[in-house]
């Protein structure tokens, strides 16, 4: 009778890891992957690239579900091709005291290959809750996630930048290109 | 004898009943434990009522800064080291990045003024290099370069004016020297401050080596600084009122006008 429990214990505990098992956590590809944010003046835009983006994904591979997302971009990291914007940018943002922007996932609903990732952002030491329209390809070895998103400046406490007095418009348009290995 | 070795079975007996039992409820002990910390990373799955939807959600406490409760149960069990890390629960997220102080590419003489060991530092003009300095200079780096802008608008606008006159002289109106002569003294001196506020400034946070609009800006304030040199040169040879040399005027005055367009050309092009 003791054995039999023990075997049932002993199969509850097999059948429990091999169900954990199925969340795995995987990090993007660098090489593969990037950030670009968008800021409109009326003189021109500015368009600023990150390729050191750290973005990781929680994800349930057997039925192809990601299940989190967590991203970590130093903001010294985006590259508008002007050295002196961008450190500009950087004194407007105060990236000494707050180099990294964050994003956590709290809910991600999937409609087909789209999907809605809210969470919480972290920037300029401001944290707002935001949604993410994304969508998903999954391939044998690769996933790739494409999405987009707005924020406002000032709801981060962010002085609008201005270029011969005129301040730059209030939306910072992100968008962004993930690929995680799946290997 | 016997009985006494009856007794011993009986307890052995007692005992291996016991045991078993135990056995079973460390067991399911345990399997409360583990499912416990599991439910730490497990999410619970909820359907919508949307037929094709499938919405994926988690406490968001999990993943800041609360405790969970189930965490919370086994560090009051046990008070060891064999509580788990709530960042290994939570987000993956390493350490803040480090911002360099001070960029890779650094010019003479910013490296001279504001370096970690620069002159202004060992002066006590400027504070040592700590992250709250740099802050301080880069506001002040700010202020600088936007009176550099201001003061490049109104150069900008004193060399027109200067070249105005000029022109006007050229033209037969001598009258005009005393006026063309002051606003060139108001042009170098309103150039110079300018150029010395940019030259001046406390280094960015950030400069690669890359061509940009900057890299124009100040490949032409080369050519307007060397224009600036020529061209009062070039206009002290031409002489008096009684020897007014007209070829010489030419000269200054095409040499004033390439001045002022490039420097007009160096303010335009930072605006792309």
């Amino acid at each position: 009778m003791g054995l039999i429990k023990y075997s049932f214990i002993m199969a509850a505990f097999i059948i429990n890891i091999s169900v954990f098992a199925q969340t795995k956590r995987f990090e993007a590809d660098k090489k593969q992957s990037e950030i670009t944010y968008k800021l409109v003046h009326p003189l021109h835009e500015i368009e600023a690239v990150s390729k050191d983006a750290s973005v990781w994904v929680d994800l349930d591979e057997a039925n192809k579900i990601i299940q989190r997302a967590f991203v970590q971009i130093p903001v010294t990291s985006f590259n508008s091709g002007n050295s002196n914007r961008d450190s500009h940018a950087m004194e407007v943002v105060d990236a000494i005291t707050y180099p990294d922007v964050r994003f956590t996932s709290t809910k991600i609903v999937r409609n087909g290959d789209s999907l809605n990732i809210a969470g919480n952002l972290t920037f300029h030491g401001v944290t707002k809750p935001v949604n993410i329209a994304a969508s998903e390809v999954w391939s044998q070895d690769k996933l790739k996630v494409d999405g987009r998103f707005d924020i406002s400046l000032t709801a981060f406490k962010i002085d609008r930048p201005s270029l011969l007095g005129i301040p730059v418009k209030d939306d910072l348009k992100f968008t962004f290109q993930q690929v995680f290995s799946l290997k | 004898m016997r009985k006494e070795n009856h007794d011993f079975l009986n307890k052995c007996n007692g005992i291996g009943k016991i045991i078993p039992g135990i056995g079973s409820l460390a067991g399911f002990v345990i399997l409360a434990l583990i499912l416990g910390m599991q439910s730490l990373n497990a999410q619970p799955l909820r359907l919508s009522p949307e037929p094709g939807i499938k919405t994926f959600s988690y406490e968001e406490s999990t993943l800041q800064t609360d405790i969970p409760v189930e965490l919370a149960i086994i560090s009051s069990m046990k008070d060891r080291d064999t509580t788990i890390s709530q960042d290994t629960l939570s987000a993956p997220f390493p350490k803040e990045t480090e911002v360099k102080l001070l960029p890779d590419r650094i010019s003479f003489m910013e490296k001279f003024l504001w370096g970690q060991n620069g002159f202004l530092r060992r002066v006590h003009i400027a504070a040592p290099l700590t992250p709250e300095s740099r802050k301080s200079e880069l506001e002040l780096r700010r202020t600088m370069l936007t009176t550099h802008m201001i003061g490049g608008i109104t150069t900008l606008g004193l060399m027109i004016a200067a070249s105005y006159f000029g022109q006007k002289i050229i033209d037969g109106h001598r009258n005009f020297r005393d006026a063309h002569q002051a606003l060139v003294s108001a042009t170098i001196a309103s150039y110079s401050l300018t150029g010395l506020l940019a030259i001046l400034s406390p280094p960015p946070l950030i400069r690669r080596d890359e061509e940009s609009t900057i890299t124009i800006h100040k490949t032409l304030a080369w050519v307007h600084f060397a224009g600036m040199v020529i061209t009062p040169i070039l206009g002290n040879t031409i002489g008096g009122r009684r020897h007014f040399n007209i070829s010489k005027a030419h000269v200054h005055q095409i040499s004033a006008y390439i001045t002022t367009a490039v420097f007009a050309s160096a303010i335009i092009v930072i605006t792309f």
